[in-house]
């Protein structure tokens, strides 16, 4: 058996609209690369190659495969045309982040076991129908959508026969009447797994994707008196002006500026060709590419989309007087807090002096 | 015997699933650059998590050699200087002993009368008894208690009757019954390695002038990135130029089954678990299909009597194991009986007790633990007649004992006992049947539990790992925990505590719930974790009383409680256990707390199977 690796990348924007405009949500760009090139670079790093689903071909070292019709099934479906003499593929969601290791874990549980497939399994208090997972006897998958707390971790390898199956079922229907005649091996995986299904999904993300050392690249410009503590990625051609403070993790994309006496905290990115005006505050945010944050605004917990300018003075309040659902409580100093700051639509304007109250802007 | 319900199938499964033995093989097409023993010896390094009990290699060079002896890889490489054997083909064993105690005789490579045929084996072969007969009426002479031997004899039989080599084996297959994973090599054609799988795991590694069998991929990974996953039923050879499989007599197409790996054995993980520590919990079910399967009610009835007999009984261990025996010293005051548990280490401060009339059980995994082998010797010194139970054959604990109990829960590597553990309530449990039975009371209602058990864990795994998980990232910030439970639910609450400190360093202390009251509370503030354990029918209500209190003082309370019933609403996180009897729900039960151990490790960025500061066997005071 041959392995395809083909990353589902396609698919509606749903509530990422505000983010990604007509573009799925696995287009959001989040440290200079969209979510679905995470799971691609980690399979094309492996495997040499890469196939990616999606009707928005873009340019990238990954084979495009076109997507026709509706739902992952006719991607898949379409997927299997562009194959070459690959025997299985390893299907892999766009909109999940994963840590590489899961995928050779889906292998090896696949061949050690001697089964003819393999599905990630990641613990998940799930209701009914969520792509929970009951297992049998050998670890085997029993069936899809049973009780269990451990769900469909978005990756599965399959032999390319089950693409048939496809055309007249579900993409878990199929699962389903494969597992009842042919062994697929359940592959359970505890560590790192985030999937996005609302923009505040983002927020735990920035956490994960962040980066782990200090990296300045040849062509940026920092000042002598900014301030570097932590791991700092700055790309090529940004600035880092006077007397900023980057208080990693920080990631200063591809010519973006970041003003003088600007306090930039940790989980913070700034994309692509974004400008920070002076003395602003940004805490725990995605700053979208070209968006223009002007200065002496505070960020917090928030989501800019691209090309969005935040105009002098604004203020996004974070602290949440309680708890709601899909977040996770933040203890700073001893104290629990929930926080979510604003979600600012791309390409919208935030006049001078806004102050928005803490979740503006999510649903 | 009555309760037997002795169920193959599933002891087959256990072979297939968990990983006892691990072998290899290799063929080159001329001497290797690297000593062929030393390509074995680095195999051997690589295979070890699959067992550790003993190792061996065949080679042949002109004619075979065998070298195999019991204990770990290093030690007996280092005796038998494996890296000096030189040769073209040869064959590997790590051996976790299932049949026959681990020594030289019953280690891996066996071989035939004439010692020209070598075979390695992971598995178990049912019918190997009337085979030895039948062969032993042939002439054939054994030399191990072996069920893998007869493979070698087999395939000598029906070379004797004119068959090639390919055709003897294909024949030998026909005639044995169960898992299993074979190599075997036959001096007679030097180069070649002739393979067969039945639910046991084997991989063929595809090289350049030479090929590869072995149990698992990161072994074949040192030398190609190409395998081929052998499918159950198949069989066939290796050359060092060709692949050759077969299946019920025709040929399959192995050139286009090659996959390629395309990463390093160091990338690999283990048996495609991340951890350790995550696999054995999520095997629990087999291991325990595989201990309710494989339990010996004869002898367990025989200690039983001698218990029910005795002046005084001991429990005596350390660590999860005892727990596992308070957990058992709770069920004994229904019979009228007086336990005394005894912590290993402390065995001294009851040294005056122990007299001939004495019965006592002695539990350790490993079977090697410093402490409770002193304990033992301490206590056969003075006459005390002990009882072993242990999941390591042959190890000195079962080798000083009067009686030895195995569980059967297959080699354990994460430090953090988990399928060790739940295997050793278990057979305990059983024990406690056997009592129940020996005194003539009706078991039926206790056995049906036992087997329904494994499908129970498998549920329990199954229906509380996202609860854990959810659980871990609140409790990954606390600096304390507390575990409380009432009844046969206290040994569960300290295994559960002991677990989150080995892996999460989280300081966490267990009290029988009641307790609780008598100082701990003082410490109880704010959002303080306290995790109840509600596996005792018999102390629901009272535990129920002890929340309350812990909640008006703003404790944090998480507990595992039967499914179904009232108990989770009084609750701020309840973790739903399915509801089994009273004898299995400190097992099912202690399965969620394992998980939250974990998760919370993960969570803390922790390496759950390397542990600070712990050794998986205590062998030092």
């Amino acid at each position: 058996m041959k392995i395809a690796p083909l990353v589902l990348a396609g698919g509606r924007p749903g509530l990422f609209e505000k983010l990604t405009g007509n573009l799925p949500k696995t287009y959001v760009k989040i440290g200079g690369k969209r979510l679905y090139q995470y799971a691609a670079d980690a399979l094309a790093a492996t495997f040499g190659r890469v196939y990616v689903a999606t009707p928005y071909p873009e340019k990238a070292p990954y084979i495009y495969t076109e997507e026709r019709g509706e739902g992952i099934e006719q991607a898949i479906l379409t997927a299997e045309t562009y194959l070459g003499a690959e025997t299985h593929i390893l299907l892999v969601y766009g909109d999940v982040y994963v840590e590489p290791a899961a995928y050779r874990t889906l292998v090896e549980t696949a061949i050690s076991t001697g089964a003819d497939g393999a599905v990630l399994a990641v613990p998940r208090k799930a209701t009914k129908g969520y792509g929970t997972l009951e297992t049998k006897p050998g670890g085997l998958l029993a069936r899809v959508g049973g009780v269990s707390q451990w769900i469909f971790g978005g990756a599965a390898l399959l032999p390319r026969d089950f693409v048939k199956t496809l055309t007249h079922a579900t993409f878990y229907e199929a699962l389903n009447q494969y597992a009842a005649t042919r062994k697929i091996a359940v592959a359970p995986w505890g560590g790192v797994w985030h999937d996005l299904n609302y923009p505040e999904d983002i927020l735990p993300l920035l956490e994960h994707a962040a980066p782990r050392h200090t990296h300045i690249s040849s062509g940026a410009k920092v000042s002598p008196t900014a301030v570097f503590e932590g791991p700092v990625v700055v790309e090529e051609g940004a600035e880092v002006d006077h007397y900023a403070v980057l208080k990693g993790p920080v990631y200063i994309g591809r010519g973006a500026f970041v003003g003088s006496h600007t306090l930039i905290r940790n989980y913070t990115y700034i994309e692509e060709g974004a400008v920070v005006g002076n003395a602003a505050e940004i805490s725990h945010s995605l700053i979208g590419e070209r968006a223009t944050i002007g200065r002496a605004s505070f960020i917090s917990y928030s989501v800019v989309g691209a090309d969005a300018v935040v105009e002098p003075n604004a203020t996004t309040m974070s602290i949440l007087r309680e708890g709601r659902e899909r977040l996770e409580p933040i203890e700073v100093r001893g104290r629990t807090y929930f926080k979510l700051g604003a979600l600012i639509p791309r390409a919208t304007r935030i006049p001078a002096g806004t102050v928005l109250k803490p979740g503006t802007g999510w649903q | 015997m009555a309760f037997s319900g002795s169920d193959n199938e599933t002891l087959i499964w256990q072979g297939a699933f968990s990983s006892v033995c691990g072998i290899f093989g290799v063929t080159f097409a001329e001497r290797p650059r690297r000593n062929l023993g030393e390509i074995l010896r680095r195999a051997l390094e690589r295979l070890e998590y699959r067992g550790y009990d003993s190792a061996g290699v065949a080679v042949v060079d002109k004619g075979l050699v065998v070298r195999k002896d019991a204990g770990k890889v290093a030690e007996v490489a280092t005796r038998y200087g494996f890296d000096s054997l030189q040769g073209v083909a040869g064959l590997a064993h790590t051996r976790w002993a299932t049949h026959g105690k681990p020594d030289q005789t019953n280690a891996h490579p066996h071989t035939d009368c004439r010692g020209v045929i070598a075979v390695v084996h992971n598995g178990i072969i049912e019918n190997y008894a009337e085979l030895r007969e039948e062969l032993a009426k042939r002439g054939h002479v054994f030399r191990s208690e072996t069920d893998t031997e007869v493979v070698a004899h087999l395939v000598e039989e029906y070379k004797r009757q004119g068959l090639d080599a390919f055709s003897a084996f294909r024949k030998a297959l026909s005639r044995i019954k169960g898992a299993y994973a074979i190599a075997l090599i036959d001096a007679d054609n030097p180069q070649i390695i002739y393979f067969a799988r039945n639910l046991s795991p084997l991989i063929i590694g595809v090289g350049d002038g030479f090929n590869i069998v072995a149990s698992d991929i990161p072994t074949v990974l040192d030398y190609t990135g190409k395998v081929i996953a052998v499918r159950d039923g198949e069989y066939g050879y290796i050359t060092p130029t060709e692949v050759y499989i077969e299946a019920d007599g025709v040929p399959q197409d192995a050139a286009r089954r090659i996959e390629e790996i395309p990463w390093s054995a160091e990338m690999a993980t283990k048996g495609g678990y991340p951890h350790f520590m995550l696999k054995e919990i999520y095997e629990q079910p087999e291991s325990l299909a595989t201990t309710v399967a494989g339990l010996e009610w004869r002898t367990l009835e025989a200690v039983a009597n001698a218990l029910l007999s005795a002046r005084n009984i001991y429990i005596v261990a350390a660590g999860s194991s005892y727990h596992a025996g308070l957990a058992f010293a709770h069920l004994l005051p229904r019979l009228r009986t007086t336990p005394i548990p005894i912590i290993a280490s402390e065995y001294a401060t009851y040294e005056n007790l122990f007299d001939k009339d004495d019965a006592a059980i002695v539990i350790s995994q490993s079977g090697e633990t410093i402490d409770t082998i002193k304990a033992l010797r301490a206590m056969r010194e003075r006459g005390v007649k002990v009882a072993a139970v242990t999941n390591v054959v042959g190890s000195t604990l079962s080798r000083e004992s009067d009686v030895v109990i195995y569980t059967r829960a297959g080699p354990e590597i994460g430090v953090a006992a988990t399928k060790t553990f739940t295997t050793q309530v278990a057979t305990l449990a059983a024990l406690f049947v056997a009592a129940l039975k020996t005194l003539g009371y009706d078991t039926a209602q206790y056995e049906r539990e036992l087997k329904n058990l494994p499908d129970l864990a498998r549920k329990t795994v199954e229906n509380t790992a996202g609860t854990a998980k959810d659980l871990a990232k609140r409790l990954k910030k606390a600096a304390s925990a507390y575990y409380l439970g009432r009844g046969s639910a206290v040994p569960v609450a300290m295994e559960g505590a002991l677990k989150l400190k080995e892996v999460a360093y989280i300081h966490a202390e267990a009290y029988p719930a009641g307790e609780s009251k008598h100082g701990p509370i003082a410490l109880v503030e704010e959002g303080f974790p306290t995790i109840f354990v509600f596996s005792d029918p018999a102390t629901r209500e009272k535990t129920l009383s002890n929340v309350a209190e812990m909640k008006a003082r703003g404790a944090y309370t998480i507990g595992t409680v039967p499914a179904k019933s009232d108990i989770a609403k009084k609750l701020d996180m309840p973790v739903e256990v399915p509801d089994a009897g009273e004898l299995t729900a400190p097992i099912l039960h202690v399965i969620p707390l394992q998980l939250l151990a974990y998760f919370t490790a993960v969570e803390r960025g922790y390496d759950p199977d390397k542990p600070r500061n712990l050794a998986k066997t205590v062998t030092v005071e």
